[in-house]
Parts: C-alpha cells; structure tokens; sequence
C-alpha cells in the first residue's frame, strides 16, 4: 500500500538494505485519501472475543487474513458483517443500536477447545466482541468500529465446520426499562396494596414551577368521614347535618400545569403519614451521587378529583433502608362550619389518595438549588448515569457533552439555542415502561439536540441549531462524484418529515400523567403558499419544557426546518470516507443524469462500513433546498420554501 | 505477473526437486529443543514453535544475542536446533540428510548470513548448545554434540547475484551444489566431499548485522530435507506460473476502481509426458554419487502423502529456482493417462498444480 510515499512493507526502494520499518502511521482521513489517490489499500479487519485487541484475557482473534497485531496473532477465517450505526430518525424517538453475526471457520478444529466437549469450555454468552479496522501490526493503527457482547438468546450457533456469535452493540443495555427501584412490602410492610411494586421517581431539576393551584381566595371544602380518631378533635369543625369533617381543599381541574406525587407508604404514630417521591440519589463508591430536594413549598393530598390541604414537614424525609425521600403529611386542614376558622384532623390514609406537592432537586455543584440543576444536558447526562449505569469516562463523548451543557455560557448565542442559564427543563420518570435511552433522545429533541454512538463508539450529541453548522466554504469534508461507487447513488424525497405548521404540548406533570399546556399555532405562510396553499400541520410535544418563551423558540425552528422539504440520498463511497461519523456535514458534488447536485451541505445520517474495507455505505440528508446560514447562497432562493431565518407567523386566534 | 515459460533444455543437475520430506519436522510436533528465544521471547504468538507451522503468515520472532561464547568466533545471532532423529513409544531415532532447505516469509537484509549445521548420530542424546563449538577443525569427539558440521553458509547477497533474486521477495532456497562459504579462513569439512552425510539434530543459525537490538529477526517457515530429484525423465517444456493477487475491488463512477489488498499467491502448473512408469534411471550427482529412480513411482509417492492436503516446496528449475517456484497444496490429486506399450514401456502422461492460496 502506498500513501504519499510515506511508509510501505512491499516496495522499500529507499532502502536498498532492506530494513523495514515497522511501524504505520493511525488510520485517519488524511491516511485514507492518500491512499486513495493509489486506488489501494490494505486495510484489515480483526475480530477479538472475550477481551480487546492484545489483552492476555482474549479467547479468540481471528482476522480476514493471517496476521499479527502486537506480536499477537490473528487466524483467518472470520466472515465479517456490516457493521452500521445510524441517528435516530427526526421526530421518533427510538434508535437502533447494531448487531453482528460474526462466522468463525473451526474446520480443522482449532476452537474446539472452547466448544461444548472443549478441555476450555466457555458458553461464550456475554462475552465481549469487538471489531477493529487498521492495517499493519501496531496496535495504534487500529480503531475499535463495533463492541459488543454476545447475546443469551441464540447467541452461539455450532455447525460442522463453524460456529456463529451473534452480538449486540454495548450501548443496546440502554435500550431497556427504567431500573428503578419499586415499593415493595419487605422495604414498606405497612404499604398498600394498590402501591406496591410502584416505581419510585427519579425526579430532577424544578418542580414548583408551573405547580398551580386554584385561586386561594376560594375556598372550597369537602366532606370527609374521619375514624376513631374524632375523638380528639374540637366540635366546631363537624358538619353536623352529616357528622363529617368540612376539609380545606383547592380547586384542581384545568389548574395544575407542574408539581409531583408522592405515593403512601407508611405512618409513624406522633410523626405523620410518609408519602414516598422519589430515590434519594444514585450509584456507590466514586459513582454516588445524593440529590437534595429543596425545601417544600406547598403539598396537598389528592384524593379522586379533590385536592384536600394539609399540614406536612417542610423539609423533605428520607425513609426506606435506601433512603428514598418522602413528605410526611401530619394533619388535613378542617373549616370551621359557622365561623369559618380553620382546625386540624389527622390525616388517615384511603385508598387511592397521593400526595402532590412542588419541590426543586439540585444535584449539580453546590448544595442549593441552581443553574446547572435545569441544564437539560445535565439532566439528561444524570438520567444517563443513574438509569443506564453508564460512565462518563468510558460511555459518554465529553467533548460534546461538555460543549452542549456550556452552549451560551461563554459566546453569545440566540436564545432558542442557550442551553447554559437558558433553556430550563425538568424531569419525572416513573414509568414502568419508560426505556432509558429513547427517553434520553426524546428528552434532549426537546431542545433540538440528537444523541448517537459516534466514531469512537461513545454517546455523543449533536443539534439542529443553524448556529452550528459552518458556511459551506468552510465545510472541510468534501464528496466527489469520483468517489462513489457506480449505480450507488439514490436519491429519495423525504415524505415523512414535511409539516409547515405546528404548535407544541409542553409542561407534564405526573399528577395528570401529561402535558398540560399549549402554545399558539406557528404557520410558515411562505411554505403553505408554495405549494398550493397546503397547510400540513403537526403538534409537537415539549413535555419536560415548562417556560412558554422556550417552547415557542423550539417549535419555530422545527417548523423553518422541516418546512423546507429534504432529499435522503443512499450512496455507497470508496474508502477515503470510512472515518465518516453520524451527524458530520459535508458538500457533495454528483453530476450524472437526472440528478445535478453542485457543493450542496449534507449531514450524515446513517453509516455502514463494508466489511472487506473498500469503502462505506451512507444515508445523506441533503439541504439542497435549505439556507443554513446568511453566507450560504442557494440556486432558487426565491422558490425555496424554509431558510434559516424563515418569517413565522403566530396565530393567536382560531 | 502471469505468463507461459519455456525451457528448452535440462541437463541431469537441473531436474525438477520436491521437497515433500521435511526431515527437519522431525518425528514428533516438540522437536525443536532449544533455541536463542529462551532470553528473549517476545511473546507467545511468534515463538519458535511456528518455524513448523505451514500458515507461512505464522512466524518466529526473535532479537539476537550473543552465542556460541566457546566457538572461535561468537556471534551475535538467533538460533534453533532441530532434532531431526528423535522419536517416542520404542520408535528407534535416525538420522536424516538435509539436501535443500527453505527459509520462507523472512525479514533478512542482504548483510544476512544462513549457516546450517549438522550434529550427530542417531544415538546422540543431551543436547547442550554451551558445548557446541562450530567455525573450528573437525576433529572425532566423545560428544558428537560438541562439533557441528557446516552443511552450508552463504548470506542473502549471493542468492541476488548468484540466482538473481529479487531483493524484496522474502524467500530463501538453498540446495546441495550451491555457493556454500564465506571467502575466509575456514577449513574444509569432510562433509564437502560426500552426499548424504546424515545427521540426529540440525542447528539453523541467522547473523544479520543490519538489525538493531530492537529489531526482531523473523522467519515464517523453515524446511529442510532431502528432495525428491526426477531422473533423466523431467516436466514439460510449458511450465505455468502466475502470482495471483487476492483482492475486493469496487467500481467507482468516473471508470476508476478501488480495491483492498489481501494476499499474493503463487501458483504453479507442470505436465509431464512420457513417464516411463517401469524404468528405473540413474544419474551421478557432482559429487560423483549416483542416486537411481523411477520418477513416476517417486511422484506417486508424493502425491500419495501429500494429497491436496499438504504443502511442499516445488523447485523445477534449481540453477533459476527464483524464476517460478511455490510452496503450496496440489490443486487436486494427479489424473494420470496411461499408454501400454510393452511390459517395460508403460508411459504416463499427468499434470501437478500447486497452488499457495490452499
């Protein structure tokens, strides 16, 4: 292989003694197009099961060819899979983590070893799988492009002459329910029925905002038949046309916009009924982490569609022997049926009744709550961590992350976009069904943030803000028409996310189980003109945005994208483009036929590299009718049905 | 590079040479019992042991030291011993003569020196390289171990100028007859005058100056044996041999191609017509030793052990053995056309494809 006539094992014309070099240089874009320009490479793939590409803990490496890497050596024999990685599709919220079936050829044997019958038996279920691409034999020059672990369910398939390891991507443990605790009748023996085996929340960043009750000035009351404990209790607040106790309570339906619950779990006799909401924090060792919920503000008990007030311990309990917090609620509050006064009676649990109240969690930086509490990127890196057992060190891409959570703290940037101080969001999970990783995508779209497994097989992040996307000119990565397999191109209009108008559902809270408020419709009229007067409109939901400015800001920019209408392009290039990561933006040139597309940006949505190391397939989304920026110019300007700075308009009246 | 070669003439010394014996295997997998690696492994995956291992890819890594410190001239080089003779479960041990050996799939620098040598008897037992003394004059010793006998030395220069090999193919073959010494003051060995001196243990041993000490010696096979040499009796004049070049390749737009590198593989192709399948055939060797054969018996017995199923080492032409060569499989077992003439004169006509990639 020849690149730039830097260093090559077959043709040392240089060195008439025949001293080789032995040492490659990392495979990197600059690599791959100079060996480009010779048409040739000799590039190699290399499979390692149990451990990674030299760890003495390895069980099998087996390569497309003999070879060494590391003085370590690699069999031939392996058919290699496609190994693809793609961004989740726009306004789902699901992604696709890869798989591989990998072939071994143990023809003459040589794995027996570790078959069933072998002296080293191993059932190799869970066992690491990891795939390399690089050439030569320094460990350097090799890039791990898939890691996996091979699955329980049919994971090991035997044949005569080769057995097959079927595996799932590392980040596919994310694509599962939520591993929160429950209540459970060990932990809370005094709970109810109807509350065990609930989830306990994970609840981050501020809940008192939007926690909305009826106006205070009306004071309405319910009657509630109390037990044994009248006794104890003055006899003015007796309704006594029923015997019942006239309850405090606010006025709920249509009100509550914010605020979280709290299920019964038990009473302490001369301290209060507790109300468990939420785990107190996450992880041990170096990866604990204790939240510190705010002091609480206004709590109520729920009972049917009634909101009874009550009396309860500001500060926030922790019960169960892992500490999850509660309020504990001591007293209703009664009304005194002539005068008017308000009384006290205990509180006795009924079936059904939940506490909801208003609290903050800080779990960032210092003890009060803060900033960096209503982060969305923070929030959704805890979420990560706590729910996914992820490791930032190992797992996440913190250069991305990091440049997220600080969007707007150091440069100026629009509002729409300020994730730093800017954007606040909040989040309950409590859902049994909640799956950890669409949750995560779904939470960060809010704010038009996409998470993916980048080139180095780490979650990283990436956005929609136009902000971040260079001018053309600037663009480094380019694709020739040179560079494309013949009959690979397909170009393919992309029906599915078109809409021209929308509005968005914001603010859920747990008490109603969903988003409670609305913004106004927002219509690109440019957009709806151009084609004929067509309004297609979509309802977007925000449901951990609670500010109604940040919900607006987000549904005009999804509208001024995906009002524009884009093309999906399918290609397949030569290897010059395998370093290619999801979300990167290139210009691309193909002029053949019907299809003329000159310097137009396109970002990469979906990658999958050939496993004989000639080249990559990719899925292009093409913003060919889309003005990313000011400096960036396009043929029909005029005609073009969405830019960057598309003109909304805001109807406030239907 | 492809292509048709034609050889118009043979003389006795240049007949085709198979070596399909690999003495130097020995009788048992272990027996290779000592080697310059002990100090210096360099790992487990490139230890001795794949000297015998026919995936030429799978090679002995070693750096090299100081040996032989009783020698007259210690060097700084790797070595290997090979017990060719030695046997287990009651097998009697032998000796073993070694005619033309191969060094396949190496990293040696022209400045490379190879020197074989050949110890002992079949009884010879306890083997310890401390007492070897080689470069010195033979004299009859109580320990046939003490004194290695040179069977050949020459360093990767003469090949270039003597067989015109290329210096970047990373094969060596050396056969009886060939340049064997160094121009200095080193005497001559009894064994220069026979053929067929026949040893229990071969020492291989590799000085190249050009590598540093971090800089490994490799060699991806090593063979050594007696080969089969036809008789008077030889392969046809149309020889075909192809390097076959292993690759994926893509089409792009724009009437290019890209394509990913994997291997290099020789293949070989040689008709024999005419094999007179009763007549034995004598030649004399340089030497003045004549060896007799039946050729087609002798390919027979080849074909018959090695099958399709494992490799040897093909030189048809040893004085331009670089030219075309390969170590591979046959392709298929020989189908071989008979023509009855008389008793004395059954005459065959087969083909033998080697084929590296197998």
């Amino acid at each position: 292989m020849s690149y730039g006539g830097i260093y090559d094992k077959r043709y040392l014309y240089k060195d008439p003694s025949r001293y080789y070099i032995y040492s490659y240089p990392i495979i990197s874009d600059e690599m791959l197009k100079a060996a480009f320009s010779s048409t040739e490479n000799q590039l190699e793939l290399c499979v390692t099961i149990g451990g990674e590409l030299i760890a003495e803990n390895t069980i099998i490496r087996v390569a497309d060819r003999n070879k060494y890497v590391g003085f370590k050596f690699f069999h031939g024999g392996v058919d290699l899979p496609k190994i693809d990685r793609k961004m989740p599709d726009f306004l789902a919220s699901n992604i696709q983590f890869s798989e591989a079936d990998i072939k071994i050829n143990n023809v003459d044997g040589r794995f027996n070893k570790f078959l069933i019958g072998g002296a080293e038996y191993t059932s190799f279920i869970n066992s690491s799988i990891f795939v390399y691409l690089g050439f030569g034999e320094d460990v350097a020059a090799y890039k791990p492009i898939y890691k996996g672990f091979i699955t329980s369910d049919a994971g090991v398939q035997r044949e005569l002459k080769t057995f097959n390891l079927k595996s799932r991507d590392v980040m596919s443990t994310l694509d599962t329910t939520i591993p929160l605790p429950r209540i459970s009748i060990e932990e809370f023996p005094n709970a109810p029925v109807d509350n065990i085996g609930k989830v306990i929340p994970l609840v981050l960043g501020d809940w008192t905002a939007g926690f909305k009750y009826g106006d205070p000035t009306i004071d309405p009351t319910v009657n509630i038949k109390p037990s044994s404990q009248l006794q104890s209790v003055s006899v003015k607040n007796i309704d006594e046309s029923t015997t019942e106790f006239k309850i405090k309570t606010v006025e709920m339906n249509g009100k509550i916009s914010g605020g979280i619950v709290g299920y019964y779990v038990a009473f302490i006799n001369g301290v209060g009924s507790y109300f468990v909401i939420s785990v107190g924090g996450r992880g041990s060792g170096p990866q604990a982490l204790t939240y510190r919920p705010s002091a609480i503000e206004q709590c109520y008990i729920k009972r049917g569609s009634t909101m009874m007030v009550c009396n309860f311990q500001a500060q926030v309990a922790v019960t169960g022997a892992a500490g999850y917090y509660a309020v504990v609620v001591s007293t209703l509050v009664t009304v005194d049926v002539e005068s008017g006064n308000e009384g006290t009676l205990a509180y006795e649990y009924q079936s059904g009744d939940e506490a909801i109240l208003g609290v903050k969690y800080s779990f960032t930086g210092a003890n009060e709550f803060g900033i960096e509490d209503s982060n969305p990127v923070n929030i959704a890196e805890e979420f990560l961590i706590a729910c996914g057992r992820l490791s930032i060190q190992d797992d996440l891409d913190t250069a991305s992350w990091d440049f997220y959570r600080n969007k707007g703290r150091y440069t100026a940037v629009p509002p729409q976009s300020k994730i730093y101080d800017g954007i606040k969001m909040r989040l309950w999970v409590g859902d049994e069904k909640t799956n950890v990783i669409n949750h995560t995508i779904s939470f960060l779209k809010q704010v038009r943030i996409e998470v993916f497994q980048n080139n180095d097989l780490n979650l990283a992040l990436r956005s929609f803000h136009f902000e971040d996307y260079p001018p053309r000119a600037e663009i480094p990565i380019k694709i020739f028409q040179q560079e494309i397999v013949e009959t690979s191109f397909k170009p393919e209009l992309d029906k599915q996310n078109f809409f021209n108008s929308a509005d968005g559902k914001y603010s859920f809270t747990p008490i109603i189980k969903g988003s409670t408020l609305s913004t106004n419709l927002w219509r690109n009229t440019n957009s709806i003109e151009k084609i004929g007067g067509k309004e297609i409109s979509k309802s977007i939901d925000f449901p951990d945005l609670y500010i109604k400015a940040d919900v607006d800001n987000q549904v005009t920019e999804y509208i001024r994208l995906f009002s524009a209408g884009f093309e999906v392009i399918s290609l397949q290039l030569g290897f010059s483009h395998l370093l290619r990561d999801l979300g990167e933006v290139a210009v691309l040139t193909f002029n053949v036929s019907g299809v003329s597309l000159n310097q137009i940006v396109c970002q990469v949505r979906s990658v999958v590299i050939e496993p004989n190391g000639t080249g990559v397939e990719l899925k292009l989304l093409s913003f060919g009718n889309f003005q990313l920026n000011a400096s960036d110019t396009l043929p029909n300007q005029v005609r073009n049905l969405s830019s960057y700075n598309q003109v909304l308009t805001e109807v406030t009246n239907v | 590079m492809t292509g048709t070669v034609k050889q118009e003439n043979y003389s006795a010394n240049q007949n085709l040479r198979i070596l399909w014996e690999k003495a130097t295997d020995g009788l048992k997998w272990q027996n290779i019992i000592k080697s310059s690696d002990s100090s210096t492994n360099l790992g487990v995956d490139v230890a001795v042991i794949n000297l015998k291992s026919d995936i030429v890819e799978q090679v002995w890594r070693a750096n090299q030291i100081l040996s032989f410190a009783n020698s007259l001239t210690p060097k700084t080089c790797v070595w290997v011993v090979f017990d060719a003779g030695g046997a287990d479960n009651g097998i009697d041990s032998r000796t073993c003569a070694v005619e033309m050996f191969a060094l396949l799939n190496h990293n040696l620098s022209k400045e490379a020196t190879i020197s074989v040598y050949g110890y002992g008897p079949e009884s010879t037992s306890a083997f310890t390289t401390e007492n070897v003394i080689i470069d010195a004059p033979y004299t009859e010793r109580d320990t046939p171990q003490q004194q290695g006998y040179l069977i050949a030395k020459f360093t990767v220069q003469q090949h270039i100028d003597s067989f015109n090999l290329s210096e970047y193919d990373n094969n060596i073959i050396w056969s009886y007859g060939d340049p064997n010494f160094l121009a200095d003051a080193l005497p001559t060995y009894p064994y220069q005058d026979t053929i067929n001196k026949s040893f229990r243990y071969f020492m291989l041993v590799i000085e190249d100056p050009k590598k540093t000490d971090q800089q490994y010696i490799e060699v991806g096979r090593f063979i050594g044996g007696q080969p089969l040499i036809m008789i008077e009796e030889n392969f046809s004049a149309n020889v075909e041999y192809q390097e076959v070049s292993f690759k994926d390749e893509v089409q792009l737009n724009g009437f290019t191609s890209i394509a990913n590198s994997r291997a290099l593989k020789k293949t070989l192709k040689l008709t024999f017509e005419h094999l007179n399948s009763r007549k034995t055939n004598n030649f004399t060797l340089d030497t003045g030793d004549t060896r007799s054969a039946i050729n087609h018996k002798a390919l027979r017995k080849f074909s018959g052990y090695c099958r399709d199923t494992i490799k040897s080492l093909v030189v048809p032409q040893i004085n331009n053995r670089y030219l075309f060569y390969a170590y591979g499989k046959l392709t298929e077992m020989p189908v071989e056309g008979f023509d009855y003439v008389d008793e004395e004169s059954i005459y065959v006509d087969m083909t033998l494809n080697w084929d590296e990639a197998r």
